[in-house]
């Protein structure tokens, strides 16, 4: 190898000396792959080539400086090798064996940051926004954030640079100068020979892992109990660790994610998980945004992983299930809290429902709506307030209602279908099957309600709701404070209803008879509906409350 | 066809050709029974029709899928090519269906798996050699699925070309083929959407004729109005949303065919032409799938030097909207709009997409978390953090992190229990600066990924470094510690416990207290340095925190571990410094900032000790000198910031002002001067805010931490100037500070000072006391109240603060000999002497600044 790269910087030098030659020069030097390999191979050995790789500097330099484009941009493919090399020397504490590469970094540096009048490079773009219409799509109807987002970026310019140029490299600048060489790299990385990319991943590997391997540098420290006093050689890792910054690993990340996608997959993703792995010690939390976000690409994910297809990219049909309609993902429920099983219809306006303000309010809309039977609403509250068994009317009263409820309810039935007719019924809701599966005593204790369930669930399941609005009140009446106070723990969460097996136990006939008919039902429900349907039948049955002679109150009103 | 005169037949006609562009394939079967039964000369085009409805619905029942089904499809699509061969014959030719006919043979070809009989009937229909014309709905559809047919069968074609050329030869065909079926796809699925939305109007733009593509017989185009009464607008939809796996592959695919055949900029420029067409409904997921593999490709594969701006020759192409149909008939319409924004260059293009992207597949997510929708939602979530994690790529390098963080926070709605979405989320706000806001994500991150020590790590550097909660940074060190099941690194989570007691113990008042933190902490960093021998920053602050302990042999010992693992590292120089000036090597310590400032010219904490430094070696002249250059650097290093700060502000009229000005982001250097103040910044925070809302005092523009640096860089130098003996000067500097922020406590006592040094005493007391208040905490002005107050024969009042003073700092001796003198004068020689023999023992390891004048530190 260093033959090769000695005869290759000899006839360079030839060629020099007689412009003639420069031209075949110039002309075999960009069909010859192999000085590009050698060079990187004695970069990779540079303990044993010290003096060669300062002679391959200046050529380098030289190429830089050379008006023939390939042979300028011929060195740009060595950067990240050469800031490699020179980061390590600088850790290393071996800032003197690294002057040619500081010098050819620092006038690549300032060739780059500068245009070709000498004044300033400077990378600018406008930042596009959705409210002006592009090539690409017309502006529709925005939604706020995109109009706040326009608001800001509106004429605005992202820049990098301008650069000032530099005399020399510090600590200070130093990774602000790595950082912007990596980026020009990355600009031309497409002019450069496909295998640099190899060279490239090791070396990133390298420059990120090197001090971290070893577990411990504590075998061939002092000790600490040692006098420092007496100035004792402190022996140096032999591998230091390269202090690098985020600005640079991300460039450093782009120049990878290249690679990945260019014929270097395994290699790059490796270098990737080792460049994460730094950025995650470190904490630069840019660079983690930066590899977290492609390291998730590549776990399964629509984006396409490096080995299937050019680029990644392959043919995503639309699935053929297109179940979701916008209108769903638009609405602002947040459905973490409860689940319910949905038709595809109804799940706007009932989910919203389910929560207690909604609730409340409905309970509102309801009164105005229905002036005579205000106060019937309460009554409904008392529903949710047996179930959560607050008030126990004596069982023998219950059951004695129930019956005669249910009695009574058969007349109704075809009244109730007619109406169902109209209105498909509501299925039930999902929790309370599991409350029912929970407390199979529910179900003990409705099976003497329970025996005409089975012939029409539907029906029994309204007026079984209707049982629970209308039933308590003659029996055991509270204040209506009390029980809205109730409904507010009741409602909100059904969940509840399992800290309270006591009173489900105890509950008599109507409560549970929710429960046990709702479970009936294959279809589900909210629990919303469950209000709302107890609603209903409440009110159309305030003049059959009247008739079972029902409270003081409940008589009032049926009468209004 | 012919032209049939009787009514009846023509009616039928009609409703047939609308059955089929609306894809009822049954509904036309019962038709051709009609149109057979009605006229028996209809025989070949009722084959024609009987095989295509056949061949259709067979396809939308089973999918076009390579390799799986061709026995079953061959079986099941027998009728069809019985049917189709039919209509190929003699009859088929003159009633001009044979084209059609053999369009769809291969069509069903294909669909068996035959790829070269398919193709062999491609060239019978002289596919090749069509002219562009007006075409129906339905002959769009066959024609764009025949082109598409034939760019997938020369793909799989078995054969292999042999020589190079003809294999070139091939793929242009087969790119030639797959970018005529994009085109025409694109132009059928426009043309259906207006079709679907301009129903009851029969002015169609396709008035040719019905079946025919070569040469038809003219059909009167009012045949098109019977349908709409038929059909119900959901069924359109719902057709309309669908294209068919033929077309949707072939339009992904003709893109990828040329970046596989080299072509990139071709693959590029049929990504823009696909999108630059005006979408349709049914394109809607194809546009994401577009514009986000464009996206891809010019992050992966194209460079800033071979990037060629979309659309630059503008050959005429602005088409307007359904105007240029007659130039193009077989190019789709494209985006039309005044002041349209195209892209110049890469970044603008990639963002572009990126943003167009992200709003298609934000319009998809699926909010219903019941399971039944699991795959919908997991679909849509795979789409939108696909779009999310391209849109990071490319935003972070130039510093938009506030974009990308809006862009999260929308994405929460949907995002429930997402781990990635949320840790993307805390990062983006850690990196925006918003640092409360940050935490609380973190929290929800830390929930959903209980394994990551991460986020635990990333919380506790947010309470230690910008919400002051050490306590709470501490709990969270502690849990990351925990987390470090894998042993991978928990040297530093081990670290940040250090660092957390160490703070504790700094900040704690009680002495029991004091030394059980530190001693805490003192375990935890030998420990952080145990597990990870190549941390300079453990080492850092294992000799930081001897050095606190005040035993200073070992704190040089480690900072010298620390800089042989990283020599340039400014807190651990600026650490060597102090401790070598509590060595009482003061000349040393000024070497080693001197050299240190050859790397970090900028570091006005550097410079500060300098300054400090050389008034301790009785050189204020050159002191001076040094702080005028710190004035320098920083005007240099601040005043573009601030300006552009401002800048920044006009420009958006929000009244954010505060939130700004806190997430403002200095990352250089020098920001760690700053965060020196933070012991007393929480006083100063109390005090600005009631500074802010006088009427008479404005506050400076910008953010805070540049303008406190300045108030700091002033009062050094009003001391400097006290030392060469300019009380006016000094004066004037304060003045300066005070015009930046009236009420910071250091102004009080640098003012103070001056009247000491003029032996104005009462003013002096006045002003030591004003800072006391400020600031309770303050040692210095404590100890100079102190000492003005024995001054003033108040020699009790003095004891008490100068006790205050002791307490809070036992390690000064300046307080100590003040105290002695106290003593004294009060008569308790006893004390005295034990106050000045602790001075004594003090003095030597006391260092020009106090150790914790070193900011936190982090890398």
């Amino acid at each position: 190898m260093a033959e090769l790269v000695k005869e290759w910087l000899a006839d360079y030098q030839r060629t020099r000396r007689q412009p003639a030659d420069s031209e075949a020069f110039v002309v075999e030097h960009e069909t010859d792959p192999e000085i590009a390999e050698a060079i990187f191979t004695i970069f990779s050995d540079r303990q044993r080539n010290e003096d060669l790789i300062h002679d391959i500097c200046q050529q380098l330099l030289a190429f830089y400086r050379a008006p023939e484009v390939t042979l300028n941009k011929f060195p740009l493919q060595f950067l990240p090798v050469l800031i490699y090399t020179y980061l390590h020397a600088v850790a290393a504490g071996d800032k003197k064996a690294s002057r040619g590469v500081e010098t050819l970094l620092i006038c690549i540096y300032n060739g780059e940051v500068s245009t070709d009048d000498g004044g300033q490079k400077v990378f600018a773009f406008r930042m596009p926004i959705l409210a002006q219409a592009s090539v690409y799509h017309e502006v529709k109807q925005l939604p706020m954030t995109d109009l706040r987002r326009w608001e800001e970026n509106c004429n605005r310019e992202v820049k990098w640079g301008p650069h000032l140029r530099i005399e020399s490299i510090n600590a200070q600048n130093r990774m602000r100068i790595m950082a912007a060489l990596l980026f020009c790299y990355n600009q031309q990385v497409n002019l450069t020979q496909k295998s640099s990319l190899l060279h490239l991943c090791r070396v990133a590997s390298q420059m990120v892992n090197q001090g971290f391997t070893t577990k411990s540098g504590h075998g061939h420290r002092m000790s600490y109990g040692s006098d420092p006093a007496t100035g004792a050689t402190f022996p140096k890792p032999s591998s230091p660790r390269i202090p690098l910054s985020a600005s640079f690993l991300i460039e450093l990340v782009h120049a990878i994610y290249y690679a990945m996608f260019n014929g270097f997959g395994t290699v790059a993703i490796q270098t990737l998980e080792d460049i994460h792995n730094r950025a995650s010690y470190e904490m630069f939390t840019e660079l983690i945004l930066v590899t977290n976000a492609v390291r998730n690409s590549l776990h399964a994910n629509p984006s396409g992983q490096p080995n299937d297809g050019p680029m990644g990219l392959s043919v995503a049909l639309t699935p053929a299930t297109n179940t979701v309609t916008t209108s769903v993902s638009k609405s602002m429920i947040t459905n973490a809290s409860f689940r319910t099983k949905k038709l595809p219809d109804d799940i706007p306006i009932q989910v919203q429902d389910l929560t207690m303000p909604q609730a409340t309010q409905q309970l509102a809309s309801v009164m105005e709506e229905t002036e005579p039977i205000v106060k019937e609403s309460p009554s409904t509250k008392e529903s949710s307030g047996t179930r959560t068994s607050i008030i126990r009317p004596s069982m023998e009263g219950i059951k004695a209602q129930a019956h005669k409820a249910l009695g009574f309810k058969k007349s109704k039935d075809k009244e109730k279908e007619k109406e169902k007719d109209k209105e498909p019924p509501k299925p039930p809701q999902r929790k309370f099957d599991k409350h029912t599966q929970r407390n199979s005593l529910l179900q003990l204790q409705t099976a003497d309600t329970g025996i005409d369930y089975d012939k029409s669930p539907l029906t029994v399941s309204k007026s079984k709701t209707y049982d629970a609005v209308v039933e308590p009140q003659p029996t055991d009446m509270l204040p209506l404070q009390t029980l809205s106070l109730i409904n507010e723990n009741g409602s909100n969460s059904f969940s509840m209803d399992s800290d309270m097996n006591d009173g489900i136990a105890t509950l008599s006939g109507p409560g549970s008879g929710i429960a046990a008919s709702l479970h009936s039902n294959t279809t589900s429900i909210t629990s919303s509906d469950v209000l709302t349907k107890s609603f209903e039948s409440s009110i159309e049955m305030t003049p059959m409350g009247h008739s079972t002679s029902n409270g003081g109150k409940l008589t009032e009103h049926g009468l209004d | 066809m012919a032209n049939r005169t009787r009514n009846n037949t023509t009616k039928v006609e009609a409703l047939i050709e609308s059955c089929r562009s609306e894809g009822k394939w049954q509904r036309v079967i019962e038709l051709t029974d009609e149109l057979k039964s009605g006229s028996p000369h209809n025989e070949c085009l009722a084959n024609f029709l009987m095989g295509e409805a056949r061949l259709e619905s067979y396809l939308e029942e089973h999918a076009v899928a390579p390799e799986t089904n061709f026995g079953r499809a061959k079986s099941g699509l027998a009728d069809g090519r019985r049917y189709l061969n039919l209509a190929l014959g003699e009859s088929g030719q003159k009633a001009g269906i044979a084209l059609d006919a053999h369009l769809l043979l291969a069509k069903l070809c294909y669909a068996c798996g035959e790829y070269e009989q398919s193709l062999e009937n491609f060239v019978k229909a002289e596919l090749n050699t069509l002219a562009e014309k007006e075409l129906t709905l339905r002959s769009l559809k066959i024609l764009a699925e025949s082109y598409a047919i034939k760019g997938l069968c020369l793909e799989q074609q078995a054969s292999k070309p042999t020589s190079k050329f003809k294999k070139a030869e091939k793929d242009t065909e087969m790119i030639c083929c797959f970018e005529r079926a994009s085109d025409l796809g694109l132009l059928y699925l426009q043309e259906h959407d207006v079709g679907c939305g301009g129903n009851s109007s029969s002015n169609n733009s396709t008035a040719g004729s019905t079946l025919n593509v070569n040469a038809g017989v003219q059909q009167s185009s009012s045949s098109f109005a019977i349908s709409s009464n038929l059909q119900s607008s959901s069924a359109t939809l719902e057709v309309s949303r669908r294209m068919g796996a033929i077309l949707e592959t072939a339009l992904q695919r003709a893109p990828i065919v040329l970046i596989k055949a080299g072509k990139l900029q071709a693959a590029v420029e049929r990504y823009r032409i696909m999108l630059n067409a005006i979408e349709t409904r049914a394109t809607q997921s194809l546009r994401l799938t577009l514009a986000r593999q464009l996206a891809e490709v010019l992050l992966r594969g194209v460079s800033g030097t071979i990037y060629a701006p979309p659309f630059t020759t503008k050959s005429g192409g602005s088409t307007l909207r359904g105007g240029g149909a007659a130039k193009r008939l077989w190019k789709p319409r494209k985006y039309a709009a005044r002041q349209q924004f195209t892209p110049r260059n890469q970044q603008e293009e990639i963002i572009l997409l990126l943003l167009i992207a992200e709003a298609l597949a934000v319009r998809d997510t699926v909010l219903s978390q019941s399971p039944e929708f699991r795959l919908a939602r997991q679909h849509a979530m795979g789409n939108v953090t696909a779009v999310y994690d391209l849109l990071t790529l490319a935003t972070i390098r130039w510093g938009l992190v506030q974009l990308l963080n809006e862009s999260f926070e929308k994405a929460l709605k949907f995002s429930f229990g997402e781990q990635h979405i949320w840790r993307q989320y805390g990062l983006s706000l850690m990196a925006a600066e918003k640092h409360a806001h940050a935490l609380r994500v973190l929290q929800e991150s830390m929930k959903l990924t209980p394994g990551d020590p991460l986020p635990c790590l990333h919380a506790s550097r947010l309470c230690y470094e910008s919400l002051e909660t050490v306590k709470q940074g501490l709990d969270y060190a502690q849990q990351a510690l925990k987390r470090e099941v894998k042993g991978l690194r928990p040297s530093r989570s081990q670290l940040f416990v250090g660092i957390g007691y160490q703070q504790l113990a700094i900040q704690s008042t009680l002495k029991s207290e004091r030394d059980a933190y530190n001693k805490l902490a003192l375990e935890s960093l030998e420990r952080a340095v145990q597990h990870d021998g190549n941390d300079h920053l453990a080492e850092y602050y294992l000799s930081l925190q001897y050095a606190l302990l005040n035993q200073l042999g070992e704190a040089l010992s480690h900072i010298r571990f620390a800089l042989a693992l990283r020599m340039e590292h400014a807190p651990c120089l600026h650490l060597f410094a102090l401790l070598l000036t509590a060595s009482r090597r003061p000349r040393e310590a000024l070497g080693v900032v001197e050299d240190a400032l050859h790397e970090f010219p900028d570091n006005l904490q550097l410079l500060h000790v300098k300054a400090h430094l050389q008034l301790h070696l009785e050189d204020a002249e050159t002191a001076l000198a040094t702080v005028q250059h710190m004035l320098a650097v920083w005007r240099e290093v601040y005043e573009a910031q601030l300006a552009a700060d401002e800048e920044k502000h006009s420009d958006t009229k929000s009244g954010v002002h505060l939130v700004h000005s806190s997430q403002m982001s200095d990352k250089d250097s020098n920001s760690v001067y700053a965060a020196s103040l933070a012991a007393v910044s929480r006083v100063e925070q109390a005090l600005s805010e009631a500074a802010s809302s006088l009427s008479s005092f404005t506050q400076r523009p910008g953010p805070r931490r540049p303008w406190m640096l300045q108030i700091e860089i002033w009062l050094l130098l009003a001391d400097v100037y006290m030392r060469i003996d300019q009380p006016n000067e000094a004066l004037n500097c304060i003045h300066e500070a005070t015009q930046i922020y009236p009420l910071s406590h250091q102004i009080m006592f640098m003012r103070g000072q001056v009247h000491v040094y003029l032996e104005q005493w009462l003013e002096a007391k006045q002003c030591f006391l004003n800072a006391v208040a400020a600031n309770p905490n303050h040692t210095e002005a404590l100890r100079a109240l102190g000492e003005t107050h024995l001054i003033l024969g108040e020699p009790r009042l003095a004891e008490k603060m100068l006790k205050d003073a002791a307490k809070l700092d036992p390690n000064c001796p300046k307080i100590w000999f003040a105290l002695g003198q106290v003593m004294e004068t009060l008569g308790d020689f006893n004390a005295s002497a034990d106050c000045f023999a602790t001075s004594l023992q003090l003095e030597p390891s006391c260092p020009v600044l106090p150790f914790t004048s070193i900011p936190l530190v982090f890398d």
